[in-house]
């Protein structure tokens, strides 16, 4: 079946949506409440397009393709709708820019600057009201504001959000509401109640602008990175080279990425594939002594422990008694590798660079601090650190061997099929699983005693870390000539 | 008087609410005795047909082919009177049950029969506490005399019909936020297509009316719809109830044939202006109704799809030259501004941002920059929102600004 | 008569959504709002997220989510209400109890636009804790002030 967009003819299948077309035909067009195979929301009203024969706008995320259609996604009027609602969120933002965390990085910034949406005139200018209305101003704005800062993963403010739905339909847990009515909505948790999840990250991965962002106090880690007396140790969890170039487009592989971590402060840097080589170690060790009727469920990701925690109590004797394989490594650099170079474990300020967001949710021993992909882009933006000057350097070594196997666990599965091949002389039931949904049924079922098993790997994330909550995002942007 | 009509408003003075003998004294369910006793459900719905109909709730669909289509389809359906009634100004349906609603029911019953549902709902505002009082005793009274139950007259029609309050919002009149409302949602407008007569409520067909459109149904039924298709408007027949409000002498509720002009309706029923009062304009249909001028005083009120003045919800406030226009335009931003979803961008923020801006003008003069960003805010109101309400918000602001004259801007202080 | 608490009135409903919205009004009518103690109970019985429960509720206005003790005054500005000077009251109660409409800032008093109630011939309506006063103008309006708030 064919369809014609802006005068040209494409090949598609009935009922297919028109976005989705665009899409995949490498056509621009603005949207900020779909992403992907969410839910379409069709509240932002950006993805406007026009229909032969008809005079209406159409949003082209819930329109479907019928033969013959014609589609025109660019013209006078639709640049004037787009214009005016992209003004409309951009009102509430304007001028917040520079102390917002996602700047640069920001959807609603990326489309005002495409649309040049720079004189904005639903809110007055100084000068032009009388000092009670702009006392009313300020009032009106801020009644809408809502701040989370108690959590210690997930900063949210609704003083960025743009009520796209975006956090609600991916939240595996729908811990956060569509709440209130018309001016006064709120996208939040109930009562405001401080955010209480499994910290998957799933909600500030996928917001289009600063109001659900990972929590952290930079400046502070950046001083310790910047403190000569301090040893600063980056540990690079293999699985954020896939995600690294969304956030700093320069890095495109390992040994860049060492160069950016260098020019941050870090002196040193391990990629952790040596403490999951630990982890796989010591959690084959707990399955091969274990007993046989109990239950091993691994403890790798702090998701899944939560959710145990939290909703199965009676089955957290069951999580591995293995630490993180972050805290596995820390804890050899405070003390085997700080004896062996003669460094005082008290100057040693370790941070690891995840794809996960939950991990911040735990304090630990020896592990000093914890970032996301997001939160190093940041970093590296803060400093205005120039690719181009940044060398590429190779990684530093805790032994001289090749750990690169045990990083396959960042998969789901893997490690699963890595535990089972150093077991010897030992039949195991396991069982693999990921996503909030499936683990959930996994351990009803265990719950409800319909299902027994030796050993349990299960992932918050869907796919694993690979696709974890702390990894980035591609953030479109679309260069217009000025 | 002319125009006068009697289908809905008859005997009102000779009816206790709370009575279902009363009704019956009058003719009451014989309409529905006729249906059981000589009638297929599809001769039914080709009477209502006939009749042309039109929903009274404001978008004026056909009633008849509503009913067909869900008719035709299969398995578990539904019927919904829509008594949610929240629009400003309004208040007839909640005279109906007032008066008469056992000839709601008798209506409900029809209707519900006729597609095939063994289950009706009434969506009654959540304010209506007395009127739910009062269909809750019309209901129990239908069903010990076998007109609502297992085996209405004695057949093997079954129905029940179950009272749904709302809980304070105006978007739940549409009829999908409705639906939303119903199934334990927030009252937000769903997408359609699928429309409610192939996906509604539980996903089930559905057909919702405005009790105003239902009330029709027992009179068509006893008295054909060619007989009802001859009363008032050839392109929208029958019966209309109006509200009166405003500057007129006699304010209140009339009942007259469709076709009849804005004139006829403050002159001849409303008895004309109060003493000492100029006309200005009239609000057509609600908060989001349309400001008709002296000259357009003689057009004719319908629901013909290409009137350019809809009727909606037959609110007929008359404004005079003392009133400040301003005042008005701030209950209107104010209304929208709080009724709004919340959903869509256009219509949650622009709402807000034009309120805003009414606020500025009511107090004094406002800036270029004010005005022009009214212009685009109700450019997008009426363009881009996710359903009506936002072109309904946008309406009577922006028949003020081109209507009433160039100075509405211009403010002497 | 036994004091009627959240879960004997859960126990009137089935736990089907379509009861949630008739459940949440009940508890309102009876506690004055649904707290988030309720609320919780009421997710548990129906097996839904708190957080749905809470948009649902948080959407319409007869349910509140905040405990109030403040006495309410309601203005309704639709049009009727409004061509007859309703906001010339909601004007007069601002400045003289120093509120905002809309605001919660203080505790005792709070002021709020409604729409229409249907009793556009009697208007402008004013409610105060839910007592209808009709066709008030401002010396009126001063005198309701009073009954309710004393000198």
């Amino acid at each position: 079946m064919q369809i014609k967009i802006n005068n040209k003819k494409y090949e598609v299948t009935e009922g297919e949506i028109i976005l989705d077309i665009l899409n995949k035909e490498n056509i621009r067009i603005p949207t900020l409440c779909s992403y992907g195979k969410l839910k379409r929301e069709a509240a932002c009203r950006l993805c406007l397009v026009e229909v032969k024969g008809s005079n209406r706008l159409t949003t082209s995320c819930t329109l479907e393709a019928q033969a013959g259609m014609e589609i025109i996604t660019e013209s006078e009027k639709i640049r004037k709708a787009r214009s005016i609602n992209l003004e409309l969120l951009w009102s509430d933002h304007a001028g917040k820019c520079s102390h917002c965390k996602k700047n640069r990085q920001c959807e609603l910034q990326n489309l005002a600057e495409e649309y040049k949406i720079e004189n904005f005139h639903f809110i007055p200018r100084k000068g032009e009201i009388t000092s009670q209305e702009e006392l009313d101003l300020i009032r009106d704005d801020w009644s809408r504001i809502v701040v989370d800062d108690k959590n210690p993963v997930i900063a949210r403010t609704t003083e960025f959000c743009i009520e796209c739905r975006r956090c609600l339909n991916i939240c595996p847990g729908k811990m956060v509401g569509f709440n209130y009515r018309a001016g006064d909505v709120v996208i939040g948790t109930p009562y405001e109640k401080t955010l209480d999840c499994l910290f998957c990250g799933a909600c500030v991965k996928h917001c289009p602008t600063g109001a659900a962002t990972d929590k952290n106090n930079l400046e502070e880690i950046q001083k310790k990175l910047d403190d000569i007396n301090i040893l600063a140790v980056a540990i690079v969890d293999p699985a954020i080279l896939k995600s690294i170039n969304n956030e700093v487009v320069e890095i495109k592989e390992e040994k860049k990425l060492n160069g950016f971590l260098k020019e941050l402060g870090f002196e040193k840097i391990f990629s952790l594939n040596y403490g999951m080589e630990k982890y796989l170690q010591q959690i084959t060790e707990e399955l091969q002594n274990k007993k046989d009727k109990s239950m091993i469920i691994n403890s790798s990701c702090v998701a899944v422990n939560r959710l145990v925690e939290k909703r199965y109590p009676e089955l957290k004797k069951q999580l591995a008694k293995v630490d993180i394989p972050d805290e596995i490594m820390a804890k050899v650099i405070k003390t085997d590798y700080a004896k062996k170079n003669k460094i005082n474990p008290k100057n040693i300020f370790i941070v690891a660079i995840s794809s996960c967001t939950a991990k911040k949710s735990q304090s630990y021993k020896n592990l000093d601090n914890i970032i996301t992909v997001r939160e190093l882009g940041r970093m590296v933006r803060e400093r205005k650190i120039k690719g181009s000057s940044v060398k590429e350097l190779a990684k530093d070594e805790i032994e001289e061997k090749d750990f690169s196997s045990a990083e396959k666990i960042i998969k789901t599965g893997e490690l699963t099929k890595l535990v089972l091949k150093k077991i010897k002389n030992k039949k195991l039931k396991t069982v693999v699983t990921d996503s909030v949904q499936k683990t959930k049924e996994i351990l009803d079922d265990i719950r409800k005693r319909k299902e027994e098993y030796d050993f349990i790997e299960a992932m918050i994330c869907p796919g694993g870390c690979l696709n974890g909550g702390g990894q980035a995002r591609k953030i479109e942007k679309v260069k217009t000539n000025k | 008087m002319k125009n006068e009509l009697k289908i809905i408003t008859k005997d009102w003075d000779k009816l206790n609410p709370l009575r279902i003998e009363d009704y019956i004294a009058i003719g009451g369910y014989q309409s529905l005795e006729k249906f059981i006793s000589k009638l297929k459900p599809s001769e039914i719905i080709a009477e209502i047909k006939e009749s042309q109909l039109a929903g009274r709730g404001g978008a004026g669909f056909l009633m008849g082919e509503k009913l067909a289509q869900v008719a035709e389809e299969k398995g578990t359906k539904y019927f919904i009177c829509n008594l949610d009634e929240s629009e400003p100004g309004t208040y007839k349906d909640r005279a109906i049950v007032d008066h008469n609603p056992h000839l709601l029911l008798e209506g409900i019953i029809l209707c519900s029969l006729a597609i095939g549902a063994e289950k009706a709902f009434i969506y009654l505002n959540g304010r209506y506490e007395e009127q739910r009082e009062i269909l809750a005793q019309a209901i129990q009274q239908a069903r010990k005399k076998y007109f609502l139950g297992k085996n209405i007259f004695q057949s093997d029609y079954k129905l029940s019909i179950e009272l749904f309050s709302g809980a304070g919002a105006y978007i739940c009149g549409e009829e999908t936020a409705l639906i939303n409302s119903l199934e334990g949602n927030r009252g937000e407008p769903k997408l359609k297509p699928p429309y409610p007569v192939k996906a509604g409520l539980f996903g089930c067909p559905t057909v919702i009316n405005n009790a105003e459109t239902i009330a029709n149904i027992p009179w068509i039924i006893k008295n054909s719809g060619e007989k009802y298709k001859e009363i008032g408007s050839i392109s929208s027949p029958g019966s209309k109830l109006f509200i009166l409000g405003g500057v007129v002498k006699n304010k209140g509720l009339i009942e007259a044939q469709t076709g009849i002009t804005l004139r006829e309706l403050i002159y001849d029923f409303g008895g004309g202006l109060l003493s000492g009062k100029e006309f200005w304009f009239a609000q057509l249909g609600g908060s989001s109704g349309r400001l008709l001028l002296e000259d357009e005083l003689d057009i004719k009120l319908d629901f013909n799809k290409k009137n350019q003045y809809p009727l909606g919800s037959g609110s007929v406030l008359v404004v005079d030259k003392t009133v400040d226009i301003y005042d008005l335009m701030l209950s209107w931003a104010s209304f929208f501004r709080r009724e709004s979803c919340g959903k869509c961008v256009p219509c949650r923020e622009g709402t807000f941002r034009l309120w805003g801006i009414i606020k500025r003008l009511r107090d004094r003069e406002i800036s270029q920059r004010d005005k022009e960003a009214m212009e685009d805010i109700l450019w997008t109101l009426n363009n881009t929102t996710f359903c009506p309400l936002g072109k309904f918000s946008a309406t009577a602001i922006q028949d003020a600004i081109t209507k009433l004259g160039k100075d509405i801007f211009k403010k002497n202080n | 008569m036994l004091a009627k608490t959240v879960e004997k009135i859960l126990l009137e409903f089935n736990p089907q959504k379509r009861n949630l919205l008739p459940v949440l009004k009940n508890i309102n009518s009876v506690f004055g709002y649904v707290s988030a103690k309720d609320a919780q109970k009421v997710a548990d019985y129906f097996s839904l997220p708190l957080a749905l429960i809470f948009q649902t509720a948080s959407f319409y206005d007869e349910i509140k989510t905040k405990k109030s003790s403040a006495i309410v005054i309601q203005v309704c500005s639709s049009s009727n209400c409004a061509v007859n000077g309703a906001f010339n009251l909601v004007r007069e109660i601002e400045i003289f109890l120093k509120i905002k409409a809309g605001d919660d800032n203080n505790l005792k008093i709070k002021l709020e636009e409604i729409s229409c109630l249907g009793h556009c011939g009697e208007g402008p309506i004013m409610l105060v804790n839910g007592k209808k006063y009709e066709r008030v103008n401002v010396s009126e309006l001063y005198k309701i002030l009073e009954e309710w708030l004393g000198n």
